[in-house]
């Protein structure tokens, strides 16, 4: 007796302590989370996935009932005890095959009716037509049919539906904004489609989440939800081409400097009106309007810029971005140059 | 000799016959027929062909799907369809002989048999020949295994089922040498049985890759 | 009722290595399979350890994202193919035999070949850190075209495809032999509704991997000739299709997690019957359930793939299918519930395993019947989710269940007892650290973390939940830590175990412990699925306090003639070998003059080598076939 509530303190202390941690945990943000739905798909989904869970939960406790209870109940308790022989019981057996296969059944047509109103291929209804691009290891986005030319950060308007295509030029990719909508992967060879809703203005992160190669952990991405007028503003601003730095300003030798072949720049990256028309890397045309960078593993400001510029290998080891070792002042007005681009 | 040795001789006989029996399906002394009734080699052999249509499946299913990505020009109109019907009769041939070979040990005529294997690797032996014709008239058309999906499918099929051919001219290759050293008699030709159901298989897999690389 | 059969002469039981490199003995076999496993279980821990040690805090430099890649891409294979893959076939082959009272397998030899291929596909696979400049890193599915030469351009897709493929033709050659063995050798009166369910579930993995290796094998052979030919089956540039891969794959794929599971459902059946003194719930139904989970397995390939863009149709028919596995399932944990339920429980260490098994097993369940939700799944797949949920069923299921066989049968292969104590330790210690890794993988799931990502921002709210998990895989690291040393104790101590010690009801403990190596002189006639225990208690199995004493052992007098020994399965073994370092090597193009720069001479010889491998593997194959098999 002494023992078994030996045994129980324990288990209670053990249950506060997980609480606790639970509560510790609980003051962190969480940005991904499913269960925080911003969007009516997500809710949706978020509800769907309580529902199962719970007749899981309820499953669980039956099955762990039973076999904790058998295990106490039935213990041997002399070397010599004599259990009848049991082979089985027909109506039992049925019972265990029937109500499991109903509840099933049930799932199923639960599962097909919220196919039909969160599926990536039934949007609720046309609206602005979005490009999406999985690169290693970054994400292109473009607005009327590729005329703006953008990255990482997903601009989209309250209240109205976002179709978007995916497509990649290299391995597969999945594009998820968890509070918004499930996953779609983007697999080259093929354009897949999926749709964004939602009415809740604000930040909303995504990430790559199938596995393509060594920076797969940091192929992040934004969803910016603004109102309808913010955003056509947005679209405007990206629209327009590059501001031009004004001359013998620090920006303007960046300018230079980023326009020199010596420095590689303009093999991979555009600026609009400019010489430079690379396509493998990020448009930079108004990458200050950004609110990231590096596949949005860093927050768009000049230090990270710095960092950034002065040695992409230490801050995404495997990233894809080369450029020579700049000396301090070097990166500064390129850096510049870059901060200038609005 | 006494009654004792008699016996002794007696047991030891018994023992040398046992012995043999376990020699052709050895381990099995604790209940000498298998629960079956099916010789091992003979069960594990149509296991194994069950095995292999997945495998054969699994390439056919890759030429489907790529069948249709090429243009006529970029491939399929450069087969050889009179070259592979005459390969789909020779190899419907060699069964033929296969089947031949096998009832004549049945018979006790191991020369017939050993007449009838060699005609049927020979058949063989034609068949890879005319595959060969049919990949050099491809190569000279400018089609090789990485020109396009539709080639690779089907050189990787064809070459697939050629190599299973040519393991088979070697299995009844071997099948002869044993049988010229004795090694297969009426009593016991169950290695032409199962050489033959190999071959079986491996011509019957030619006939739907030939239906659905030729005909449709 | 003991029949005996006539004494042969037979050389004593040979020892020594060289006994073992030629034993063809299903037992010593067993043993091999077992141990070598076990090495690279503890191998592929460690590198689940890294990854949790990477993983332990937010944006740690522990590792670079190339070597976590590698990592994980290794741990997942080597536990697949190179741990509990061959520990089932270990038990498998000490005990099928045993259990349905055969002297050997079907073919002894195929089932050393076998061994050795499992044996040299993993040291292939490893060789990889060292000379195919880096191990494979594009997952243990390894996707195209991310496993493509362009994005993978080192050797170590070429040594995962190469080795990949020893290990199938191993496996299908070990299915094909259990097989035979299970339809062709039982014992008289062990008709197939007989079958102990250990030996059930054998069957029917070995059924799934002949059907389903095939599938890979194709896979990797097309994805070998991309990389190596410049064909384009699955790079959409030339036409191909990324998604060709997924299906073939996952055709083989999804059966996989059933060849990992079934002997272990099998396992866990005789434990619970034998510690519970009664005969299964169920048994047809067990059987059937067996059957039923294995043929829906075949048709549920796609929901690994929900998220690929099929259509909303194909969609809900694999989720249909993938529904219709739950019932086979739920009917195997509820017998299981039954054969203890009113029984007479003997709590030891196996025992408790088998009961931990359906407690968490259950968890991997319910949790796959979430992820057929497809709506859920589209949120969840690729995430923490899925990794804890697939841990619930390999981990809590194939490896629980692989501890309560080990301290179930130990006795039995050694004569020796495992100790409880440290037993009991092992087993709590699993218990805890295991539901504090793998339950709140599914927590940190739900809150968004994607799986194989190398770190992550401190901003996610996920370092707490990773912390914890870190420190569980540390816990479970623990218990297999009594558990080896537990092994290497109980070795070193007196043989104390009988030929019955836990009053079992099938066969294999009606000869000595260890059995000799003819393993029965003689039969007892079976008219159910626990011969032994009708033997011992009576036809009807009425208990009596005084149970017949079995040993059908012969006392160690029987002279049985047995196979002899052979090396051929080795020698064919290293050509393959030989043949598959060649093809990678010598057969690509571009790469050969970047190796040739590092590795000198031994590489431009590398051609010479493919050649040279085929002569070893002709000169085995006749030295095969002109052994006598006898």
């Amino acid at each position: 007796m002494r023992l078994l509530w030996t045994k129980w303190s324990r288990l209670c202390a053990l249950g506060i302590a997980s609480l606790s941690l639970f509560g510790l945990a609980s003051c962190q943000s969480t940005p991904q989370d499913i269960l925080a739905p911003f969007s009516p798909a997500a809710e949706l989904t978020a509800n769907l996935f309580y529902f199962v869970f719970w007749i899981a939960v309820i499953i669980f406790i039956f099955v762990e009932g039973l076999l904790v209870y058998f295990v106490i109940r039935y213990k041997r308790r002399a070397e010599n005890e004599h259990p009848e022989q049991y082979h089985g019981n027909t109506k039992l057996e049925i019972t265990w095959t029937v109500i499991p296969a109903l509840i099933l059944v049930v799932v199923f047509f639960l599962t097909i009716r919220a196919m039909g109103q969160v599926g990536p291929t039934s949007p609720p209804g046309q609206g602005i037509p979005v490009r999406v691009i999985g690169h290693q290891w970054w994400w292109e986005v473009q607005y009327n049919d590729g005329k703006v030319n953008y990255a990482t950060d997903l601009h989209i308007p309250a209240g109205q539906v976002v179709n978007v295509q995916l497509t990649s030029e290299n391995v597969i990719h999945s594009f998820w904004v968890p509070s918004l909508m499930g996953k779609t992967d983007v697999v080259p060879g093929y354009t897949n489609t999926t749709w964004l809703y939602t009415d809740k203005i604000g930040e909303y992160s995504g990430q790559c989440a199938e596995f393509c190669g060594a920076q797969h952990a940091n192929m992040l991405f934004k969803v910016i939800v603004q109102s309808p007028a913010d955003f056509d503003a947005w679209l405007k601003n990206v629209q327009a081409p590059a501001e031009e730095p004004a001359p013998g300003s620090q920006a303007a030798r960046g300018k230079e400097m980023f326009l020199n072949p010596k420095n590689a720049c303009i093999g991979c990256h555009t600026v609009d009106g400019t010489a430079a028309v690379g396509v493998t890397g990020p448009n930079l045309t108004h990458v200050a309007s950004r609110d990231c960078i590096a596949g949005c593993l860093l927050p768009f400001d000049h230090s990270n810029v710095v960092k950034w510029l002065t040695d992409p290998q230490a801050v995404k080891p495997g990233t894809l971005m080369r450029i020579p070792k700049l000396t301090p002042d070097e990166v500064d007005a390129l850096s510049a140059y870059m901060e200038s681009l609005k | 000799m006494s009654a004792v040795g008699k016996l002794e001789h007696g047991a030891h006989r018994a023992g040398q016959a046992l012995e043999t029996v376990v020699d052709q399906a050895h381990s099995q002394e604790l209940h000498a027929a298998t629960s079956t009734g099916l010789d091992h080699r003979k069960l594990v052999m149509w296991v194994f062909i069950a095995s292999e249509t997945i495998f054969f499946a699994a390439l056919m299913a890759t030429y489907l799907v790529n069948r249709g990505k090429v243009t006529p020009e970029d491939g399929p109109e450069h087969l050889n369809l009179a070259v592979a019907s005459f390969n789909t009769f020779i190899l419907l041939f060699s069964s033929l002989t296969m089947v031949m070979a096998l009832q004549a040990i049945e018979n006790a005529k191991k020369r017939r048999m050993i007449f009838l294997l060699a005609a049927t690797a020979l058949w063989g032996l034609v068949f890879l020949g005319g595959q060969v014709y049919e990949y050099a008239e491809l190569i000279a058309n400018g089609i090789t295994f990485d020109s396009n999906v539709w080639s690779s499918s089907f050189f990787a099929l064809t070459g697939f089922h050629g190599t299973h051919v040519f393991v088979g001219i070697i299995w009844i290759c071997m099948l002869i040498i044993r049988a010229l050293r004795g090694g297969i008699t009426e009593n016991n030709h169950l290695a032409v049985e199962l050489g033959g159901l190999y071959w079986h298989f491996v011509d019957l897999v030619w006939v739907v890759l030939f239906t659905i690389i030729y005909l449709i | 009722m003991a029949t005996n059969v006539l004494a042969l002469p037979r050389a004593a039981e040979p020892t020594g290595i060289m006994s073992w490199i030629t034993t063809v003995d299903h037992k010593r076999i067993g043993i091999l399979y077992l141990v070598t496993a076990v090495i690279f279980f503890i191998i592929g821990g460690i590198e689940a350890l890294i990854i949790r040690t990477q993983l332990a805090t937010p944006s740690s430099t522990l590792v670079d994202p190339a070597t976590y890649n590698q990592v994980f891409t290794m741990h997942g294979t080597t536990m697949v193919f190179l741990a509990l893959m061959p520990l089932n076939s270990g038990f498998g082959n000490y005990f099928v035999p045993l259990m349905i009272g055969a002297r050997d397998m079907a073919f002894p030899r195929l089932n050393s070949l076998g061994y050795w291929l499992f044996l040299f596909g993993g040291l292939l696979l490893y060789s990889s850190f060292l000379i195919g400049g880096g191990a494979p890193d594009a997952g243990w599915f390894g996707y195209a075209p991310l496993s493509e030469r362009a994005y993978s351009p080192t050797h170590g897709i070429d040594f995962w495809i190469l080795s990949l493929q020893l290990l199938g033709i191993s496996s299908i050659i070990g299915g094909l032999n259990f097989i035979v063995t299970i339809l062709n050798m039982r014992a008289p009166g062990m008709t197939l509704n007989r079958l102990p369910l250990f030996v059930w579930g054998t069957l029917v993995t070995s059924l799934l991997a002949i059907f389903a290796i095939p599938s890979i094998s194709v896979a990797l052979f097309l994805l070998l000739f991309d990389r190596t030919f410049a064909t384009s089956f699955y790079l959409p540039g030339g036409s191909g299709d990324p998604l060709l891969w997924q299906h073939l794959f996952w055709f083989f794929g999804h059966p996989e997690v059933y060849i990992m599971i079934m002997p272990s459902f099998g396992i866990i059946s005789e434990v619970l019957a034998t510690n519970s003194r009664k005969p299964i719930f169920g048994y047809a139904a067990m059987a059937f359930a067996f059957a039923g989970i294995s043929f829906v397995s075949f048709t549920v390939w796609a929901h690994h793939m929900f998220a690929v863009g099929m259509s909303p149709l194909a969609d809900a028919i694999f989720a249909g299918m993938s529904f219709v596995v739950g019932v086979p399932t739920g009917i195997k944990i509820f017998n299981w519930l039954g054969t203890i339920w009113r029984g007479s429980l003997r709590v030891n260490t196996a025992f408790l395993f088998a009961a931990g098994f359906i407690g968490q097993f259950t968890i991997g369940g319910l949790g796959g019947i979430m992820l057929a939700v497809v709506p859920v799944d589209w949120q969840i797949t690729d995430t923490y989710f899925v990794v804890g949920h697939f841990h619930y069923t390999l981990f809590a299921g194939t490896v629980l269940a692989l501890f309560a066989g080990t301290y179930y049968w130990f006795p039995k292969m050694t004569g020796r007892f495992l100790n409880e104590k440290l037993g009991q330790i092992h087993f709590w210690l699993t218990m805890v650290g295991m539901t504090m890794l793998f339950l709140t993988m599914h927590y940190v799931g739900v809150l968004g973390m994607p799986r194989r990502i190398y770190t992550y921002g401190p901003n996610m709210g996920w370092d707490l939940w990773n912390l914890i998990e870190t420190i569980g895989a540390f816990i479970v690291a623990l218990g297999v830590l009594f558990f080896i040393v537990n092994l290497f104790k109980s070795m070193r101590q007196k043989a104390t175990a009988t030929n019955d010690p836990w009053d079992g009801q099938t066969l294999e403990w009606a000869t000595s412990s260890p059995p000799p190596a003819y393993n029965f002189a003689s039969m007892i006639p079976v008219n159910s699925p626990r011969p032994l225990w009708d033997a011992k208690y009576g036809p009807h199995s009425e208990f009596a306090s005084n149970p017949k004493k079995i040993d059908l052992s012969g006392g160690g007098n029987a002279n049985v003639h047995l196979p002899n020994p052979s090396i051929w399965p080795l020698v064919l073994t290293i050509g393959l070998v030989i043949i598959a370092i060649g093809i990678i090597f010598g057969f690509n193009g571009g790469a050969l003059a970047l190796d040739i720069s590092s590795m000198g001479m031994a590489v431009q010889s590398l051609p010479i080598a493919f050649a040279g491998g085929i002569v070893v593997f002709f000169i085995g194959l006749v030295g095969w076939i002109a052994q006598p098999a006898g």
